[in-house]
């Protein structure tokens, strides 16, 4: 562990991605005393609406007059509770599913892997829309929607690991001993595989923050007043090109965080499994 | 016969993370028109950091620190990289890689591979290149040439594709061949084929050839004249048939001793070959030298002249020098 | 190689008629009560239970699932309530736009990206290098509505060079109706007018488009070259004299694009599902802007025969690469 932290921190892309990470993870947590006008997530002064930025509003205000930097600030705490809730998730049920495909062949493996195959037959917008629009709109039936397009992604590569793993020496001895294969799968093989999920975590991150600003910019998200950062671009469009700062903020925000997360997720990758390195 | 290759005193380091690795030290060796050398060694001697000196595909962190390397009459160590590609490479000194598996492209057909060295280096004649590649293919016993040319390097076994090795080395009719330990990959007997394979080729087209090995029973077979070096330096040099019959520096007496085929018992050389990274002083087999004296550590031991073909660097000859007479 | 393309067919169809099933399951379990969502929220309780039986909701799964892949077999996706025609009329309209959109973005990713990560590995750990690696890792994390909506902001309304939405002016002709993208045919018909018209309308949407697969190329075409670099072969190729410019450009290049061709299967998908958004706010008729005006509207139809069409595209696209793949490395068409 320690040797992961050390040369994680050498690795200055990483490191910057770590840094902006943790800020993004305070700033949600502390959301509502960090911003100047916590009141705008759902209170509106018809007053100042479209101010650009300036002394009182350091990012301007929006259409209805609320502090854009404020709901920039609260609506980070809408687009981290919504990756993690689709991480963990997703993790959930992808990790297991993996383990059993990859140990256990035969027709349950072979299932799970068809089914793999299925849900990501369709770019995951696509089915990520369809399935939103199905349930309706607001912040759950996206993280769900999110969630059922993600899970393929942690089911393929612990399906790799734990087949590459399976026919290690430890295993066959493991199960030579009598190891009850469960015992096997969680005790000793899931440690293993615990390095390209933790990565592939860090990347769902960035993935379920632009995805859920898509859906909401769609209007298959967090519904109004929400302060979502898609949804904010997408009321943001009929007051351009007047009031740019209304669209540009709020992106910036996905940008930035997405961002952290994608560096991360590299140093990670780098460090974790040199295997898997791609040339620096 | 004059020689067409001269490496005096070459000196090659590395920059690693551990330290300066001082792969080289002062190596020399000859090797005149039409002969074939030898240079032996255990592993890690630099046998193969000689070689791609004289390439001039050292790796990046490597650097020639002194000596010369003279190719009939060209210095090379001061070459830049485009004349050594337009004009030595291929066109004068060909070469045979160790790893048949790895040296191959494996997207492209292995005719596009060795076409590309004569459409580089070769007479200016497509038609006439691709038929002395056929023709050389044929001698290399590759069965059906023409169909050969079209088949991809996974489609050859490793005995095969060294052959193939040996026909491009050959294509541009070069005055020299520089072979790295090219058989190591393959089993004893294909070893044996491409060995003799090699050494009638050379002998007929008269082309020198400078072997890299660490198999004194392919010294035997093949070479002329034969180098031995230990940790980066030169040893022993003379004709092989002396050298295996008599060998009179420490080291090789030690270690044709241990060969199999001479030995009765298993026994090793005591002791482990130095790290190339602050190794040791002078010459570097003193620690391990059952005749070591304080001089071999003050400095490199001369090259004494045992006979007109036969040199050693060991100061135990200091006395019996060069009068012609060992 | 055939044998190749058999098997490697044999493989999607499952794949597809398990993307059916998948469809088939949202439609008629998802929503509490697929009558009434798609009546709308106007209709009658009589109204939502003729169309229950209509639609044969009324019957056991299994029937249902049946009637269902008939249905398909047919053509048949339903209709838009929104616009009140069959939905594969109206796919079939929109479809050429969007390829047009996405073949074009899909061009201008790769006619850059290839180059672009070429040279930042060949100027490994300078400068450009450096800019690359950012621009690799950035380009991905910019939503593309964002996107669209900056360069819109910059371009259009601030610069005023370029048309702001659809793609062609209103004023203008319009080509003759050859193969759907109005590109080709404007210059099949030698229409330079129209040709310039149709280029400055999808220049903003192709390029906010490939943006994110623009940097993915670059990405993998980067460390592709930087691994083929490192190989045993580029050694040897060197020291028998193959001039360094021909390495690169030939021997290299070829082994590198291993691992970006791979990725075109996908990065085409994720062009796809780009193509929604950005049909959305460049107001361009393909069947992206459909898939996102059906979301707006509750429309069901024409989302699921979106997510179909796309799905089966898709799958082709990846068999195209494969076929691609086996050509460039015959030992994968070994290997299967």
């Amino acid at each position: 562990m320690r040797l992961i932290w050390r040369k994680l921190v050498r690795d200055r892309s990483a490191l910057t991605g770590l840094v902006i990470v943790v800020l993004v993870l305070l700033v949600a947590l502390f959301a509502p005393h960090i911003a100047p006008h916590p009141e705008d997530a759902f209170s509106s002064d018809p007053l100042q609406r479209l101010q650009p930025p300036g002394a009182a509003h350091w990012l301007g205000t929006d259409s209805l007059g609320r502090d854009i930097l404020s709901r920039v600030i609260l609506g980070t705490r809408i687009a981290l509770g919504i990756a993690v809730s689709v991480v963990v998730v997703a993790m959930a049920i992808g990790v297991p599913l993996g383990l059993v495909a990859g140990y256990f062949s035969g027709w349950r493996s072979e299932l799970v892997m068809r089914v793999t195959d299925v849900f990501l037959a369709v770019p995951q917008l696509i089915l990520a829309l369809a399935l939103a629009q199905l349930l309706r709109p607001s912040i759950e039936s996206a993280m769900a929607a999110l969630t059922l397009t993600y899970w393929p992604f942690f089911t393929r590569i612990v399906y790799a690991e734990t087949q590459r793993l399976r026919h290690a020496v430890f295993v066959e001895a493991l199960e030579g001993l009598g190891a009850h294969p469960a015992r096997i799968l969680f005790r000793h093989i899931l440690p293993n595989v615990a390095s390209p999920v933790i990565v592939r975590a860090t990347i769902g991150m960035g993935y379920a923050i632009l995805t859920a600003a898509v859906l909401g910019f769609l209007g298959m998200g967090a519904p109004p007043p929400q302060p979502e950062w898609g949804l904010m671009v997408s009321e943001s469009r009929e007051f351009l090109p007047d009031a740019w700062w209304f669209a540009t903020f709020p992106g910036l925000a996905i940008f930035l965080v997405v961002f952290a997360f994608n560096l991360l997720g590299d140093g990670l990758r780098d460090v974790v499994d040199p295997r898997l390195r791609r040339s620096r | 016969m004059t020689a067409i290759l001269e490496v005096r005193d070459l000196s090659v380091a590395i920059r690693t993370d551990h330290g300066l690795a001082e792969v080289l030290d002062r190596a020399s060796l000859d090797v005149a028109r039409g002969e074939i050398v030898g240079v032996v060694g255990e592993s890690g001697c630099g046998k193969s950091t000689l070689v791609r000196s004289i390439l001039g595909v050292l790796a990046a962190a490597a650097r020639v620190t002194g000596g010369a390397i003279r190719f009939d009459g060209v210095e090379l160590t001061t070459l830049d990289a485009r004349t050594m590609t337009r004009d030595i490479r291929g066109r004068r000194i060909g070469f045979i890689p160790q790893d048949p598996y790895l040296a191959f492209n494996p997207v492209f057909r292995v005719g596009t591979q060795l076409l590309e060295v004569a459409r580089w280096h070769g007479t200016g004649d497509k038609a006439a290149d691709r038929a002395r590649l056929i023709d050389l293919l044929r001698h290399v016993q590759i069965p059906d040439p023409e169909g050969a040319l079209a088949r991809y390097p996974h489609q050859f076994s490793g005995g095969q594709r060294q052959r193939l090795l040996i026909a491009a080395a050959l294509l541009c009719r070069p005055d020299l061949i520089v072979a790295d330990e090219p058989t190591t990959a393959l089993d004893v007997t294909t070893q044996r084929q491409i060995i003799a394979l090699l050494g009638a080729l050379a002998r007929e087209t008269g082309t020198a050839v400078l072997f890299v090995t660490h198999d004194f029973g392919v010294v035997a077979q093949l070479c002329d004249r034969v180098v031995v070096m230990y940790a980066g330096q030169t040893v022993e040099r003379g004709r092989s048939v002396v050298i295996l019959d008599a060998p009179q520096h420490p080291y090789t007496r030690l270690l044709l001793d241990c060969h199999p085929d001479r030995a009765a018992t298993l026994a090793g050389i005591p002791g482990s070959v130095p790290s190339v990274i602050g190794p040791p002083p002078g010459c570097r087999f003193h620690p391990r030298c059952p005749s070591a004296a304080a001089a071999c550590r003050a400095a490199l031991p001369p090259t004494i002249a045992l006979a007109p073909d036969h040199d050693a660097a060991c100061v135990l000859f200091a006395g019996a020098a060069v009068h012609g007479g060992v | 190689m055939l044998l190749f393309l058999l098997r490697r067919l044999l493989l999607v169809v499952p794949v597809l008629f398990g993307l059916v099933t998948l469809t088939f399951v949202l439609t008629r379990m998802v929503p509490s009560d697929p009558a009434a969502a798609l009546a709308g929220d106007q209709a009658t309780p009589e109204q939502i239970a003729e169309l229950r039986h209509a639609y044969g909701f009324d019957r056991p799964l299994p029937e249902q699932f049946v009637a269902y892949l008939v249905q398909l077999a047919r053509g048949d996706l339903g209709s838009s309530v929104f616009t009140r025609r069959p939905v594969i009329d109206d796919l079939a309209e929109r479809l050429p736009a969007t390829l047009e959109l996405t073949f074009f973005a899909l061009l201008l990713s790769v006619g850059f990206g290839i180059p672009l990560g070429v040279l930042a590995a060949l100027h490994h750990n300078r400068w450009l290098d450096q800019a690359l690696r950012i621009f690799s890792v950035g380009g991905i994390a910019i939503a593309s509505f964002w996107l669209a909506l900056m360069l819109q902001l910059v371009f259009s309304m601030n610069l005023d060079l370029l048309p702001l939405r659809g793609r062609l002016s209103i004023t203008g002709d319009m080509p003759p109706d050859l193969t759907g993208a109005y590109l080709i045919d404007a210059l099949l018909a030698g229409r330079l007018d129209i040709f310039e018209d149709a280029l400055v309308h999808i220049v903003l949407p192709a390029a906010t488009l490939a943006f994110g697969s623009l940097a993915t190329i670059v990405r993998f075409a980067r460390s592709g070259v930087l691994e083929t670099l490192q190989k045993d072969f580029v050694s040897f190729e060197t020291a028998i004299g193959y001039p360094r410019r021909v390495i690169i450009a030939k021997y290299v290049l070829r082994n590198s694009l291993v691992s970006t061709v791979t990725q075109i299967g996908l990065l085409f998908g994720g062009l796809m599902a780009g193509a929604v958004v950005v049909e959305a706010v460049f107001d361009w008729p393909g069947i992206g802007g459909y898939a996102a005006a059906s979301v707006f509207t509750a429309d069901f139809q024409p989302l699921l025969g979106v997510t179909l069409l796309i799905g089966a595209i898709y799958a082709g696209v990846n068999i195209l690469v494969d076929l691609v793949h086996a050509w460039i490395d015959p030992r994968v068409a070994e290997q299967m």
